[in-house]
């Protein structure tokens, strides 16, 4: 009887050996597989615990996105902190907050928007955006970083 | 364009290579073909394979050539689903490394999700003989087309722009309904 092959990156078939002609147990895996797929859902369900709030703040990104878009810099501000409140490491937030606040033009808010840039490199777009806004005298504390 | 040999990238996604295998194996059991042997990973080429009966039917064949699109694109969107909020959505400085492998393991299987081209030709090679008609031998024919059309790109990492958008699918969903 004829065999056939189905394979993953295939350029030669294998020779079958006739030892190796016994029908396998149909749906039935090795318990490394399963120990494989066990330890995935483990991490799958672990993660779903974060979900709620990552959907959350996920969803008031996209609302600070549109509110800065039309021009409501003070709201985009307000939703890019409540972004932050959930997820205090969120880089995009932290940029888009620092936009904002520099964009609505209140210099009581501008150390806030410096603040919230410590610590992170930007790349060539963020700073391209940031540095339209920012007022030239906080530009003095960037500097290049070397790729 | 940068280029980095395929048993390489096979060892980097080896789960997606074994979800690969499982899920020819997975639908030839389901179609009642007889599976004789299954390597679900190994360092060489072909990374993975599955020895199985001749299918007697074009739908036999077509569900054991189609498996891995199937089981690795649904995985793909239900295991990266959580880790493309903090990592990609988000862009979170820090994040657990829980996330970095589901993103791993996702992606990975993602990547795999195209039937390969020996996958095809054995395909093929029913379509040639049956003598089944009708909108059956028609999506065949399409989805062999395709799927040889996908496997050529791979060159140009369509398998690694397949997976990202298969990712981003569940998430979009969620945020914009």
């Amino acid at each position: 009887m004829q065999e056939v092959t189905s394979e993953t990156n295939v350029k030669n078939v294998t020779a079958i050996d006739q030892s190796e002609t016994a029908i396998l147990t149909a749906h039935k895996y090795p318990a490394w597989v399963k120990f494989f797929a066990f330890s995935i859902a483990i991490c799958i369900l672990y993660s779903l615990t974060f979900l709620p709030a990552y959907i959350g703040a996920a969803r008031g990104l996209k609302n600070a996105e549109a509110a800065y878009a039309q021009g409501q810099f003070q709201q985009a501000a307000i939703q890019y902190g409540y972004v932050l409140n959930a997820v205090p490491s969120s880089k995009k937030a932290k940029i888009g907050f620092a936009e904002a606040v520099f964009s609505n033009g209140n210099p009581d808010d501008f150390p806030l928007g410096i603040k919230a840039l410590q610590g992170i490199t930007l790349d060539t777009d963020s700073w391209t955006r940031l540095s339209k806004v920012m007022p030239s005298e906080y530009q003095q504390y960037f500097h290049d970083v070397p790729n | 364009m940068f280029f980095i040999p395929g048993w390489l990238i096979s060892l980097a996604t080896f789960p997606g290579v074994i979800v690969h295998e499982i899920a020819h194996r997975f639908f030839a059991d389901l179609a009642d073909v007889p599976v004789y042997k299954i390597c679900y990973f190994r360092v060489g080429n072909p990374a993975g394979y599955v020895i199985h009966q001749p299918a007697k039917t074009l739908r036999q064949s077509f569900l054991i050539s189609i498996g891995p699109l199937i089981v690795n694109t649904i995985l793909c969107a239900l295991i990266t689903f959580t880790a493309v909020f903090p990592i990609i959505y988000l862009d979170e400085q820090s994040y657990g490394g829980v996330f970095l492998l589901l993103a791993w393991v996702g992606y990975s299987i993602g990547m795999h999700a195209f039937p390969s081209n020996e996958d095809m030709n054995n395909f093929l090679a029913t379509v040639k003989n049956t003598k089944e008609r009708g909108l059956l031998l028609l999506a065949a024919k399409v989805s062999a087309l395709l799927l040889q059309l996908a496997n050529a790109l791979r060159f140009f990492w369509f398998d690694l722009i397949y997976a990202y958008a298969v990712s981003m699918i569940l998430p979009w969903f969620i945020l914009h309904f």
